[in-house]
């Protein structure tokens, strides 16, 4: 039961990158992230192992998906989201009951735009694009921010997140199937 | 893969832009589609960023913008590199790809959902998109169900040890594999002594 929890979550992940992808954008680099949500609602109840397993799903998933597995984009996505699920997790564990989803993932999509930008500067674009990090980090605290908000209504209005926490913490529990 | 390591030591642009042409061109014949307009912008915006350094002999001056070669060799190169790296991966990684052991089975349990949820797709609603993708998941995978792994691939059916569910290779292709990997290394070769 663990195990299929795990694979759903990460195939929830595969399809709203899909969702994402639909999504007009002002800019042609700007992403919302929506694959994250995942992680994001899994922090309240996950283990970190499960956790890390959802992100090995997203990123692997992804790759398979668009073939950018033996890519440079492979490399950023699981730099980036790695960043991004470690911060998020310090932030939740540190900050419990006293910071939401919204200043979650806030530091979460930060994380991740540095460390896309300082691998974008390294290897792609050179010392001159540190010209556009101010952009990449004033557009990650956007998408942060409504990345965040769309994870509390979610989390506060989902029958079936509600269903799928007992179920995990139950299958997860010493005697639980696993 | 073999392809890899000539491509990446190749430093002439145009060696690197034909390969980076018959990797496009193998991404097409796995009937993968091509973003032209995407990679086009990301070629352009590698090689402006990298224009804003000049180095090298000025080529062209835009008032106080100078074009230089180096900078634009450089530019050129480094996108070309990135742009075809990623048609290589598109021709060579397919969804379809067995992984072995329990990892194998967790993912493709997870392409198994993914498709499912894909199917149902249709059902989401842009006015109440929250209730219609709780809906949509309830449906997909209801977590109150005592038994969700009746009809889900075993993670054996991901196996691709067993060799009961080895499809046989192609040999006929691999003639034309070898052609393909040599063709990177005999440009590779070429350019070190055109160089030399």
């Amino acid at each position: 039961m663990r195990r299929d929890i795990l694979a759903f979550l990460g195939a929830l992940s595969l399809f709203l990158a899909a969702v994402e992808y639909l999504i007009p954008k002002p800019l042609p680099f700007l992403r919302l992230g929506l694959a994250n949500l995942p992680l994001l609602i899994g922090l309240g109840f996950l283990k970190p192992r499960d956790l890390l397993i959802v992100l090995v799903l997203k990123v692997f998933g992804q790759g398979l998906v668009n073939g950018t597995l033996a890519s440079y984009v492979f490399l950023f996505s699981l730099a980036g989201t790695t960043a991004s699920l470690g911060t998020m997790a310090a932030v939740h564990r540190l900050g419990g009951r006293h910071v939401s989803l919204i200043g979650v993932s806030l530091a979460g999509a930060l994380a991740s735009s540095l460390v896309q930008t300082a691998l974008a500067v390294t290897f792609v674009f050179g010392e001159t694009a540190r010209l556009i990090a101010p952009l990449s980090v004033g557009s990650s605290v956007v998408t942060g921010l409504v990345m965040g908000s769309f994870a509390e209504a979610f989390r506060s209005r989902s029958r079936w997140l509600a269903a799928l926490e007992r179920r995990y913490r139950s299958a997860a529990a010493p005697g639980g199937l696993s | 893969m073999l392809m890899l390591p000539p491509y990446m030591l190749i430093e002439d642009p145009i060696p690197k832009a034909i390969l980076a042409a018959l990797f496009a061109l193998a991404a097409l014949m796995a009937g993968k589609r091509i973003r032209w307009g995407y990679f086009a912008t990301l070629l352009a915006s590698i090689t402006l960023f990298h224009l804003l350094a000049p180095w090298g002999r000025v080529l062209l001056e835009i008032g106080p913008f100078a074009i230089t070669e180096g900078a634009l060799r450089n530019g050129l190169v480094r996108g070309i590199t990135l742009i075809g790296m990623v048609f290589l991966s598109v021709a060579a990684v397919r969804p379809e790809l067995k992984l072995p052991g329990r990892f194998g089975g967790l993912v493709g349990r997870t392409f198994y959902h993914f498709e499912a949820i894909i199917d149902g797709k249709g059902r989401l609603s842009r006015r109440d998109f929250f209730g219609s993708l709780d809906r949509l998941l309830l449906e997909r995978f209801d977590p109150d169900r005592s038994d969700l792994s009746g009809d889900l691939p075993t993670d054996d059916a991901a196996d691709s040890s067993a060799p009961s569910r080895r499809s046989p290779r192609p040999r006929r292709g691999i003639p034309w594999a070898a052609v393909a990997v040599l063709i990177p290394w005999l440009l590779w070769f070429v350019t070190m002594h055109g160089t030399g």
